[in-house]
């Protein structure tokens, strides 16, 4: 049985902490992959982050789920914080144990660029002005993601990759 | 029932959300995407945002949910379910 946890947050992110937790839990782990997203400072005083309560979990959990039918994963676990949010701060943490690295770090990865494209979560900045703008989705996050798709084809018995 | 709204659209709106009577609510997610376009002309709250709203109801990026899942247009919607309208995400 795979664990899988996902948790939106106001409260800061403490990495540390969360991988020590994710290294503690199964038994048979050889590697853990993490992630850690920041908020970058470039031409910003702060950013907001506005969820979907109930479906960006759902979302995320699917997205761990699809990693987990995908490599032999022991743990895996997904933060991300929602509000208010400084340059420095961490925005997002993700945690794969695995038996062994390849497995981990891969589906650390795909977690990411799949959260980057599915999951309901949408960035405001704050410019030193003090005015608020919507973050634009990015063509190259849409482009990563299918990469997954189309490797996954690739690597599919009977599958169409060449 | 509420049909929900995030980000950029609940702003132009002015609404995180618009009530449709059970009867009222269009067949399909297509159909309900221009209900939706009538009703705000009446009811949202700041005139001059209105045309963003429109042209983001009109947006193929601009998602619908149904249930907590991605819905295509042709999805057939009903009493009881939760519909939410979303711009692309930009989390992570």
């Amino acid at each position: 049985m795979t664990a899988l946890s996902v948790r939106i947050e106001e409260a800061p992110i403490d990495p540390a902490a969360l991988q020590s937790a994710l290294a503690r839990e199964p038994e048979g782990t050889g590697a853990v992959a993490t992630f850690t997203g920041y908020v970058r400072g470039e031409g910003l005083s702060a950013m907001a982050l506005e969820h979907y309560p109930g479906m960006t979990e759902a979302s995320i959990e699917e997205t761990l789920a699809k990693a987990a039918r995908r490599w032999p994963v022991q743990a895996a676990a997904l933060v991300h914080r929602v509000g208010e949010l400084y340059p420095g701060d961490p925005i997002v943490w993700v945690g794969v144990a695995c038996a062994h690295r390849a497995a981990a770090f891969r589906a650390c990865e795909f977690i990411v660029d799949c959260l980057k494209v599915s999951a309901p979560l949408w960035k405001r900045e704050r410019d030193r002005a003090g005015r608020w703008h919507w973050v634009d989705a990015r063509a190259r996050d849409r482009d990563r993601a299918r990469v997954w798709d189309s490797s996954a084809r690739a690597a599919a018995p009977g599958g169409q990759g060449r | 029932m509420n049909i929900l709204f995030f980000a950029r659209l609940r702003e132009a709106l002015g609404a995180d959300s618009l009530e449709f009577a059970d009867a009222s609510l269009p067949a399909t997610v297509a159909e309900l995407r221009k209900a939706v376009i009538e009703r705000a002309a009446t009811e949202a709250t700041d005139a001059r945002k209105l045309p963003e709203f429109i042209q983001a109801m009109r947006d193929p990026n601009v998602l619908c949910a149904v249930n907590r899942r991605v819905a295509h247009e042709e999805q057939r919607i009903g009493a009881g379910d939760e519909i939410a309208f979303y711009p692309p995400v930009t989390g992570g």
